[in-house]
């Protein structure tokens, strides 16, 4: 049991992006969006508290050895978080995967994305729900 | 004594004589609707729009009865927008229209309200205000103008043959309107439907082929990262599978398998976003084509 857990520890890990502290309230704010909710609210399931603490534990251990990466705001794992914060655990990890697909170094502004001042592209949560405004 | 009493009077019969130069404010001022107006205006124009709202709203108070109180709620509603305070923008607005419905502020007023509902996206009010206008000040230069603007509004709540019958209802209404060919044009691009994209189909797609949906969705570089990745994870786990190490094969595949859902959820996303993005495109150019502020 411990052995699944860490696997699913490490496969969530990889999910996890540089961490970007203030990014999410950098954009513009959208219905939803404040920066850290997985941190007030915990999700109570197995699987959401695993993958947000495993995101917790990558964003206050690993990402600080490194400079700032992601090119997207919200960071990839702010994002993460607030994602199985708002839609659950299994949506919202389907929807980091999503995210961490697009966070390569093809993505550019365009239709899909606007770039902030700060030279980030605003992809929220609110924007990959499958829906339409 | 007599000469100290003269004196006194001579200086007083002098002051009464000639009046020194007085300031503004030792004049002491006497309130006006036309002050209040101008205080207004003054801060309007200075982008203090808050202070602006208290000073026509001082009018409001001290002046109830002036004919000038349609004026300074038509200002308030101005200045609302102008700081963005869209609710309270369509409030001051709507009452213009109840408490002044013959008012020369009144057809403007309609439309303004109209457009704060549009603004909050609050769809079926902006329709109804549109439609007021029209119905109430038809020979209004609103009027033309509203019935345009509901056939955007009518876009926006993806009734694309109500916006269609707006417009024709414009055509036939103000045919003589220097925005018919305008509105012609609006129609043209209106012909079809804007083309669509399946999120179905591209979850679909991209089951069978980790990408192939993103790509059919117009996304192409997503779609390729998302087959090398899927690709990797997946012949990483057959390998293993093959060369009998369950253990890597298991974790391989544990950390593969979101990304492959992922990858599903992600081509659905993108015809999501393709199609928003087609309608966005037809709406910029059709706002364009009918010269609206949105």
């Amino acid at each position: 049991m411990s052995a699944v857990a860490a696997i699913l520890a490490a496969g969530t890990l990889l999910a996890a992006a540089p961490l970007q502290g203030s990014d999410a309230m950098k954009g513009p704010p959208t219905a939803g969006q404040h920066g850290h909710p997985a941190e007030s609210v915990p999700d109570s399931s197995p699987l959401g508290v695993l993958f947000t603490g495993a995101i917790t534990f990558y964003r206050s251990v690993i990402s600080p050895t490194q400079s700032a990466r992601c090119g997207f705001s919200p960071s990839c794992s702010s994002f993460g978080l607030q994602a199985v914060h708002d839609h659950g655990p299994f949506q919202g990890i389907l929807m980091t995967a999503d995210r961490l697909t697009r966070c390569n170094l093809l993505k550019e502004a365009g239709p899909d994305y606007y770039r902030l001042p700060n030279g980030r592209l605003f992809d929220p949560v609110s924007r990959n729900l499958l829906t339409e405004p | 004594m007599i000469r100290i009493v003269l004196s006194i009077l001579l200086v007083a019969l002098l002051g009464m004589i000639v009046p020194l130069p007085l300031s503004a404010a030792e004049k002491g001022l006497i309130l006006t609707v036309e002050l209040q107006l101008k205080l207004g205006d003054a801060f309007l124009a200075e982008h203090e729009y808050y202070r602006a709202v208290t000073e026509y709203k001082k009018l409001l108070i001290l002046f109830p009865d002036s004919p000038q109180t349609d004026a300074a709620l038509f200002k308030i509603g101005t200045a609302y927008v102008q700081g963005d305070e869209l609710e309270s923008a369509a409030r001051s607005f709507a009452s213009i229209r109840e408490r002044y419905p013959e008012s020369r502020f009144a057809p403007q007023a309609g439309y303004q309200e109209a457009l704060c509902f549009w603004r909050l996206n609050r769809f079926d009010e902006a329709e109804a205000a549109f439609n007021r206008v029209v119905a109430r000040y038809p020979s209004s230069s609103e009027a033309p103008r509203a019935l345009l603007e509901t056939a955007l509004v009518s876009f926006d709540r993806k009734d694309l043959p109500a916006a269609r019958r707006e417009l024709e209802r414009f055509l036939e209404s103000y045919p003589k309107d220097q925005r018919v060919g305008k509105a012609r044009g609006a129609l043209s691009l209106m012909d079809e439907e804007p083309p669509r994209k399946s999120p179905v189909v591209a979850g679909f797609l991209s089951a069978l082929l980790p990408g192939a949906g993103h790509i059919y969705a117009g996304h192409y570089k997503d779609g390729i990262t998302s087959l090398f990745l899927n690709g990797l994870f997946i012949a990483g786990t057959v390998v293993a599978l093959q060369q009998e190490n369950y253990a890597v094969a298991g974790v391989v595949g544990v950390i593969g398998l979101p990304f492959y859902v992922g990858n599903i959820y992600g081509a659905a996303n993108a015809a999501t976003k393709w199609n928003i993005s087609i309608r966005r495109e037809l709406r910029g150019n059709i706002a364009v084509t009918l010269d609206s502020p949105f």
